[in-house]
């Protein structure tokens, strides 16, 4: 008897809850579907990410195979009087710090 | 579910929000058949944090001597012995006196109650939601059958 007084209660509970949740007014309801649009656009899409992490693996790779391929090769290391040679010499350093100067040069006097 | 917690129409979007936000950005790639009860987990888990939130700011608020009775969340909490909702407001309304009732209850009561008899929930789902064992969820939910029909029986005898 107890028990179908609260089965009664917790129906009528419920019944009354969910009449509730039908009569929320408009202004609520546009909010609650606001908060789920935006949680859907702020939802991660993994297709985007694959792409742009393809995209990047690709170009990385090509990178380094040109790099790899086209880079010119390393001068032999130089001996210790060669080094004392270029240190003692002011033009050598100058050649070294005017190099960007002097690579933009060559690639330009063709054009000039 | 949020509104019965908060007592306020704001926060309790604003944590509705927050909970299909979480669910959206951690949880969309999940099955579909896991979103209804990892919301519920996520959103009794924001419910708990507000609620604890406030608790908080109410006692930095007694203690600094600006506490305001009106944003007090436990102002409305448990005294259901004191209370009938139809007395309060004035209102025999049954789902006016349940809304009521339902704010009266303890946090804990109130989400197992609303998780089992309005969300469908057994007590499995609904001590995964509230994370708490079974047997606590037994207990509010016992607790808050019992607080209700002693305030509503006049509506639902």
């Amino acid at each position: 008897m107890t028990d179908d007084r609260e089965s009664r209660f917790i129906a009528a509970a419920k019944t009354e809850l969910e009449r509730s949740t039908q009569q929320l007014d408009e202004l609520t309801i546009a909010r609650l579907r606001a908060a789920r649009q935006r949680a859907i656009n702020a939802r991660p899409r993994r297709r985007a990410w694959l792409a742009a992490g393809g995209l990047a693996t690709a170009a990385l790779s090509a990178a380094l195979v040109a790099v790899l391929l086209f880079a010119p090769a390393a001068p032999p290391p130089a001996t210790g009087l060669e080094q004392l040679e270029l240190l003692s010499e002011n033009d050598g350093i100058e050649l070294y710090r005017d190099l960007e100067f002097y690579r933009w040069l060559a690639e330009h006097a063709d054009a000039a | 579910m949020a509104q019965f917690a908060t007592g306020n129409r704001d926060e309790a979007l604003d944590i509705v929000q927050d909970a299909m936000l979480a669910l959206a950005s951690r949880y969309g790639k999940r099955g579909s058949d896991e979103w209804g009860p990892l919301f519920q987990r996520i959103l009794q888990s924001r419910i708990l944090d507000w609620y604890r939130r406030r608790r908080t700011q109410h006692r930095w608020r007694a203690w600094l001597g600006t506490d305001d009775d009106d944003e007090d969340p436990l102002a409305a909490l448990p005294d259901p012995d004191a209370r009938r909702p139809e007395e309060q407001l004035g209102n025999t309304r049954a789902g006016a006196a349940l809304e009521t009732a339902l704010g009266a209850l303890p946090l804990r009561q109130q989400q197992a109650f609303l998780l089992r008899t309005w969300e469908g929930l057994d007590v499995a789902a609904t001590a995964a939601a509230m994370g708490c064992s079974q047997g606590s969820v037994k207990t509010h939910y016992s607790r808050a059958v019992h607080s209700l029909r002693n305030l509503l029986e006049d509506h639902w005898p």
